[in-house]
């Protein structure tokens, strides 16, 4: 007589002696998965922290010298690096989520927008301890290829018909006038008026500044205020200018 | 405990007392092995004999991952949801796409009755004659969905724990799969409200 499908597999399981995984095996791939995911939430909120950071530090009060429109403004100074890099660990996080014991039974649309929501508020959280501040330093620092991607987010300050121009100090000539080199690589002879002078300001070679003012000639910028924040962390102040806000006002 | 007293156990109970004693597994799958072989036929359409290697490489699987059975789930779809992946599994290795058949004893044209407004002897006959067809012309991804509510009558929960997809997916899918069985039976002639 024909044995039966289960019988047969009942022998075969006997005489292999399959056994059944030990649970701890399966509990431990679940902790790795929640792990990992937890991890990329981490990052992710670190990289909001930076975006917060960066879009609070954008001197929005200067968007009509910098660009047409507020709109033309937002999309120039917005930061993409962050902003992607935020969206790539929540793809991961979705990803793990999906594959945890229960994640297939929300929808991704759902998931995505509360895993955006949990980056936010951890992401400020950070940002007002200073973690964005820090980490956007720390990159500018040590990695070259960052200071180039954000390079051409300064290229909106290099506007010196509009009045407003951005670069790096390269010498001194007295106490009111220095040379520039802007972000484009044009070379500006900077004129500080009678009340940038008065403020008795500190300008050093090496130390990257935000100008207002008005362009006076080809490659002379008579400036009205000077500004040291530029979005680019402690690898763009140069060397001599460390806790630059000592050196110049906001 | 005799493995004769496993017949009166839910599913459920019986996965903890073949976690000590492995006898009673053999009354599980004598259990489902009817239920999976029509299964596994029904959305492979392989030989009789491809079928019981694959049930046998489920019962196999379903063994080994015991442990791992979430007692959030009904047993017959985490059951049904191995043999799903491993038939998915099977005809990945061999690069081809599982085909899906439908029985022809009517069920599916009575559970299929009590969805869709279909009444009289005249359209019940024709429907019978060319509910096949009418069914082949939905899309594949559809097809999966109608095979598990309307022949293995499971519902939508058990629907989506058995494709690991939300539940509202589910509903989504079996809406579009009555829209394209709609649309392909009036290709035939003939009109569903």
């Amino acid at each position: 007589m024909e044995k039966q499908l289960s019988q047969i597999v009942f022998e075969k399981i006997k005489n292999e002696q399959v056994k059944p995984t030990p649970r701890w095996g399966f509990l431990f791939k679940n902790y790795v998965i929640w792990g990992i995911s937890f991890f990329f939430m981490i990052i992710g909120s670190l990289s909001f922290s930076v975006v917060i950071h960066m879009i609070k530090n954008s001197d929005w009060d200067l968007y009509k010298q910098a660009s047409n429109s507020i709109l033309a403004f937002i999309f120039a100074t917005l930061p993409y690096f962050w902003i992607l890099l935020l969206f790539v660990f929540i793809a991961f996080v979705l990803y793990n989520i999906k594959h945890t014991r229960h994640g297939y039974r929300y929808r991704a649309s759902f998931l995505v927008v509360g895993l955006i929501a949990v980056s936010m508020f951890f992401g400020s959280i950070l940002f007002a301890s200073g973690v964005g501040k820090v980490i956007d330093e720390a990159f500018s620092s040590n990695f070259e290829a960052y200071n180039h991607i954000m390079k051409q987010q300064r290229m909106v300050w290099v506007n010196p018909e509009n009045g407003v121009l951005a670069g790096i100090v390269l010498s001194i000539k007295d106490n009111d006038n220095f040379v520039l080199e802007d972000f484009k690589g044009m070379k500006w002879e900077i004129v500080c008026d009678k009340e940038v002078v008065r403020r008795g300001l500190s300008i050093k070679e090496g130390m990257p500044a935000k100008i207002i003012g008005l362009k006076t000639d080809d490659s002379v910028f008579m400036a009205r205020e000077i500004r040291s924040r530029m979005n680019m962390g402690a690898g763009m102040n140069g060397q001599g200018c460390r806790g630059v806000n000592a050196c110049i006002n906001k | 405990m005799d493995i004769k007293d496993c017949h009166e156990k839910t599913d459920e109970e019986l996965v903890g007392l073949i976690l000590e004693d492995q006898e009673f597994f053999l009354c599980l799958m004598k259990r489902y092995e009817g239920k999976l072989k029509a299964y596994i036929n029904r959305i492979s359409n392989v030989s009789r004999e491809e079928v019981e290697d694959l049930l046998q490489e489920v019962f196999i699987k379903v063994y080994k991952n015991l442990n791992d059975f979430d007692l959030d789930l009904k047993f017959s779809s985490w059951i049904y949801r191995i043999a799903h992946n491993q038939v998915i599994s099977n005809f990945r290795k061999i690069k081809t796409h599982p085909q899906l058949i439908w029985d022809n004893d009517g069920v599916i044209l009575k559970n299929i009755k009590d969805d869709f407004d279909i009444r009289g002897e005249i359209d019940n006959n024709f429907l019978a004659e060319n509910i096949n067809t009418i069914l082949n012309g939905v899309s594949d991804k559809y097809k999966e969905v109608l095979i598990l509510k309307y022949l293995e009558n499971k519902d939508y929960k058990e629907i989506s724990d058995i494709l690991k997809k939300p539940v509202s997916t589910v509903g989504t899918m079996i809406n579009r799969a009555k829209k394209e069985f709609r649309k392909e039976a009036e290709k035939k002639g003939f009109k569903i409200n």
